[in-house]
Parts: C-alpha cells; structure tokens; sequence
C-alpha cells in the first residue's frame, strides 16, 4: 500500500469506531476486512490520536506534525509511526485516501 | 474394519471438541481430517491433519487449532502474531467458515498430513444449552474462552500487525469485565416484524403477511435507527434480527445497515425462503455475525405440512441454495413437532451436510406471545409427548450431552423462591418487539412486564423499568414450594415468561413442563 506524508485519508464507511471502556474499538461491517470472525480492532493511546486526526483533509505529515507537538516525539519517529499505521489500516480499508 | 486397517469414525462438534481436548491433555496427537476450505488452499476439505500437544515456544506462520470463543468449535487458522497466547489468521482470500472437524479418525502417528502441536487451555464457558430453550439460561452470546494449539510451520508469509493497532478477541473486550460488575445490554434481540410468508402451525408470533395492520404498527426504519443508536450508548453489542420473517420487510437491507452502522454484531433468523440475489449480495458483502435458517422438512409435502403455504418448500430450497452458490453457509436448525417427527432423522441428516459448523433443533415448543386461543390449540396438538422428546434427544448424541452439561449445572433447589427468575434476561440483554414494545426477553409478553419505546427512551426501559420487572416476587407461598425450589429447573422449560404464556400467571407451575423436566432427568440419570 502505497501511503504517503502528502496523503490525506479518512475512516471508511465500512468500519466502526466505538468508544468501549475507553478504548477505540474498530468493528468491520463488511467482508474481508478483518482476519476472524470473532475478531475486533483496537487503537493504543497514540493509534487512537492517529485515528481521530484522520479527517480527510489533514495531510499525514500535518497529522505527525501535530502528534509530535502533542506528545512532544521525534518527528521523524512519529512520522514513520503515522505511516505504517494508516498503511496498515489502508491495506485493511478501514481507511480510504481522499483526494486532493 | 480388521486387520490393521484404519476405522474411521464420525464426531458432532461438542464431542470432536472434547476428544480434541481430552487426547491432548494426555500428551498423545490426534490424527483427524479436516471439514471446510477456511485454510484452502494449505489445507483442503478432507485433508488429514495431525494435533499435537504444543510446543515450548510458537511462532508467527505456525498452523493452531483452536475452540472458537465464538462458537466453541475447533478451528484451524495460522499464527499470526503472539500476545498473550496465538493470534489467529484463516487461510488466504477466504472468509473464515467457523469450521469444526467432525470427520475424526484415530490413527498411529506418522502418517503424512498436516502436523499441528497443541497448547494447554482454559476450561471452554457458555455454550448454548440445549436443555434450555431460553437463550438468556445459556449465555447464547457471552464469550466462550480458547484453547489454543499450534501446528507445524508451512508456507505462507505470517502477518503482522502495525503495533498501534491490535487485533482484539470479543472474549478479551474490556466490556466483559464492566458487564459483570454492572448491568450492560450486551445483546438485544430485535423482531422487525411479527408477519411471515409461512404460516407455521407451530409459531408463536407469525401473522399473514398481508396483515395491514400489524404492517402498520410495526417499527420503522428511522425508529429503529434511532434505537440503535440508543442501544450501542448503553454498551450493546450483538443483535439478533428476528421475527416473524425478517426478509420481509422491504426496508430489510435499510435496516441491516443501519444497526451494522452503528458498530452493532447483526445475526439473523430466516426461513431463507425471501433470500433472493439482492439479500445475497447484502450478506456477501456486509456479512451477518450468524446467520440461522430453520428447516421445516426436506421434503415438499413435510414441509408445507408444517408451513402451510404451497410452494414454500421450493422457495426454501432456492434460497438456500443462492446462499451456498455465494459461499454463504447459515447455520441450520430444526424444530421437532407432530407433523416432521417421521422426518426428523432426514432433517438432521440434511443440516449436518448443508449447516456451516454445527446443527441443533429444538422438541420445545412456545405457545402464542399474543395468547391467541385457536392457535394455541394448533401449537398444542403439535406438542411431542414427553417420551417423544426424550427419544429423539436420546438420539442425538450432542444434545444428551448438553442437556447433561445442563444437569451438571443444576440450580440448588431453584432459586430458594426469593424471585422469580433463573436467567440472565434484564441483566444483560433485552428484546425489542415488532411493535416497539420493550421486553426483558421476546416471551415476556406479559402487559405488566413490558413497556411502549414510542412513549419513552430505551435508556429509561432499560435503567428505570427493566430492574422492576426483574424484582417481581412471586404472589405467595406455593412458588417457593414448587418451581422456585425445584432442582430440575435447567432442564425444564418453565421461566416466568411460559409459565404466563401457559397460565396466565408468572409464577403457576405447568404441569406438562414437571412432566418433561423429569423424563430428561430419567435419560440422563437413568
């Protein structure tokens, strides 16, 4: 999945985010998005930011930048982590490119 | 067969899961082929595979066996990354078929095949009781736990998660340990209609389809929506759209995606006779958590005995077979009644080949949630006998054993008659009726026990009516003396919600029902 900074992405349609016991729960409507049957998503503390900065109008080195400010990181490293998540989540298609 | 020769026995899911179990925990492998293209093409339907005890250390790619949480069967999936225990991956492009290996064969090791290497496990939890009708006596939907195996290492690249995101099993949502601790809906059942294209002499809630003005008092797609909504505040999960026939309503897909939409697990219940292209494109692509389909009969004139409406049978067959043409298989149930029993060994036979992992039915059956005179004598006149229904449980050898897991688990003395329910129903799941009523479950039909969601919020049912009806104490004495201290009640249909149906009152004994629960006692304990 070709994911880049100046790519700007949004939730699809076709996953869930559900807010249980604090946690940020993906749950996948349709076919092939998930690896099991009983199986959900689920975003740590720094995943859980990604995800909400994932607007469809923010671009993903906007999201780092942003992040690293937040969690005072490497740029660098937070850039590196926003880019293998949101592929992750690309290749998943619980997340669609928007474009510009 | 002599001589050496292999024997080849065939195993329900329950026992194959058992034998699994109980073989491993001798440290001897078990040698089985394999049901289900989950893992095509690595492992085809047929394959023989070979369970080990598990390893010292497992790795990503290796092939595991396992009981599904979700279903108690055993499954075979890769590794695909380690916390805590296997993460689990099915084979490659292929929707995972919840596959269970009945087919087993006891054989010396080393023969070719697969190897597979299992783990120690946690004991397994809730399975659906056979004994109890009541799906809220089992814990239908409550997690069931794992036991992990691990198999030899074959090809295939593993997949590994971006650490950020974590694969997480329903029995490890944090949710599970909130429900214990307080009260959280984590199931509602939803009937969308009280209307059928069958006419079932046996059911307890279908009207015709035609029938305007039940078409008009039930709930509509927004209404639904907007108690979706409600329901996933409270901390819902699963959802069972049932009915009546769900597939009737036009709005059927609206209203599937609409609850899908709000991050709810959607099963459903259907007679698979509406299944048309459109509802097979729906389920292929947004799939259901579980799909049930009843079977009335596998021959025409069986089945339209029991449904009554010609060219039913056909139109189950259609539908059912553009579900398996699609790759879509539900799993298959039956109910046992006076006009299929000379069939049941064909029904069974028939769903234990098109069911997608396991087949069970139900000898039970309810009388009218609407307490409608001319079909409760219908219903009745369908009724096995007690010896009846213990002959074709005697028959069927998972549900003697689940009916014997029930009798392991037999309330002491009731429940000392202090109030007047056995089961979870209210505490972490509820019922939304055709009508837009609020039940504790769909039988609880009773007036005093039920509330209009048109006239208020499913927060208020839940929070403020609910806990009401679940502390309704029995009018005098004679409960306590009788249902409420009576040590078979897991194996008897009687919960306040039939006894109303029966009687007309929460808390009157049935006598059929003492008649039953002591038959099933005599086949399990002879």
């Amino acid at each position: 999945m070709n994911v880049q900074l100046t790519g700007t992405y949004r939730p699809s349609r076709d996953v869930v985010a559900r807010k249980i016991e604090g946690e940020i729960i993906l749950v996948p409507l349709a076919a092939g998005m998930g690896d099991l049957e009983d199986e959900l998503y689920t975003l740590n503390p720094t995943g859980a930011a990604v995800w909400r900065m994932l607007d469809g109008r923010r671009t993903l080195r906007a999201v780092a930048a942003a992040l690293a400010k937040e969690y005072r990181a490497a740029p660098a490293t937070v850039r590196r982590d926003v880019l293998g998540l949101v592929a992750e989540l690309a290749r998943r298609r619980m997340v669609v490119a928007v474009p510009r | 067969m002599n001589g050496g020769a292999l024997q080849s026995f065939e195993f329900g899911p329950e026992d194959f899961r058992e034998l699994l179990r109980q073989t491993l925990a001798r440290g001897v492998p078990l040698r089985f082929a394999a049901a289900g293209a989950s893992m095509d093409p690595f492992i085809k339907d047929g394959d023989v595979l070979t369970v080990s005890p598990l390893p010292p250390r497992l790795s990503p790619g290796d092939i595991v066996a396992a009981v599904s949480p979700a279903n108690g069967l055993v499954v075979v999936h890769r590794a695909v990354g380690l916390r805590g225990g296997a993460v689990l991956r099915p084979g490659p492009g292929r929707r995972p078929a919840g596959t269970g290996h009945p087919r087993g064969t006891r054989r010396p090791a080393g023969d070719a095949g697969h190897r597979a290497v299992a783990a120690g496990h946690r004991p397994a939890v809730a399975h659906q009781s056979a004994a109890a009708r009541c799906p809220h006596r089992g814990g239908r939907q409550a997690p069931g736990a794992a036991m992990r195996t691990a198999a030899k290492r074959t090809a295939g690249r593993p997949v590994r998660l971006h650490p950020q995101l974590r694969s997480i099993k329903l029995p490890d949502l944090p949710l599970w340990h909130r429900a214990r601790e307080t009260r959280v809906p984590l199931a509602f059942e939803l009937e969308l209609t009280a209307r059928c294209d069958n006419n079932c002499r046996h059911c307890y809630i279908n009207l015709p389809a035609a029938d305007a003005s039940a078409r008009a008092r039930e709930l509509t797609a927004a209404e639904i929506d907007g108690l979706a909504r409600q329901a996933a505040a409270l901390g819902s999960l699963w959802c069972l759209v049932t009915g009546g026939e769900p597939l009737l309503r036009p709005d059927f897909e609206e209203v599937y995606l609409a609850l899908k939409r709000r991050g709810l697990l959607v099963s459903v219940f259907t007679n698979a006779c509406l299944v048309d292209d459109r509802i097979v494109r729906l389920f292929q692509h947004y799939p259901p958590r579980d799909l049930e389909v009843t079977v009335y009969g596998v021959s025409r004139a069986t089945y339209e005995a029991v449904t009554r409406v010609p060219g039913s049978f056909g139109r189950f067959i259609a539908g059912l077979g553009r579900l398996e043409q699609a790759g879509i298989r539900p799993r298959l149930k039956a109910m046992a009644l006076r006009s299929n029993l000379h069939e049941l060994p064909r029904i069974a036979a028939f769903c234990r080949r098109h069911t997608r992992d396991y087949f069970r039915f139900d000898p039970q059956l309810h009388l009218r949630y609407d307490r409608d005179r001319s079909r409760n004598r219908e219903i009745a006149a369908q009724r096995l006998s007690p010896a009846e229904v213990v002959a074709v449980e005697r028959a069927d050898r998972s549900r003697r054993r689940a009916l014997q897991r029930n009798c392991e688990r037999l309330l002491p003395r009731g429940n000392g008659g202090r109030g007047l329910f056995f089961c979870r129903a209210g505490l972490d799941s509820f019922t939304i009726g055709w009508d837009g009523s609020f039940k504790l479950c769909g039988a609880l039909t009773d007036p005093a026990c039920t509330c209009d969601l048109r006239n208020g919020t499913l927060q208020e049912a839940w929070s403020t009516f609910a806990p009401t009806v679940r502390n309704k104490r029995p009018r005098d004495g004679r409960f306590k003396n009788a249902c409420g201290a009576c040590d078979l009640i897991n194996l008897c249909l009687w919960c306040p919600a039939h006894a109303y149906l029966e009687t007309g009152a929460r808390d009157e004994p049935v006598d059929g029902f003492c008649e039953m629960a002591t038959a099933r006692q005599r086949l399990i304990r002879p």
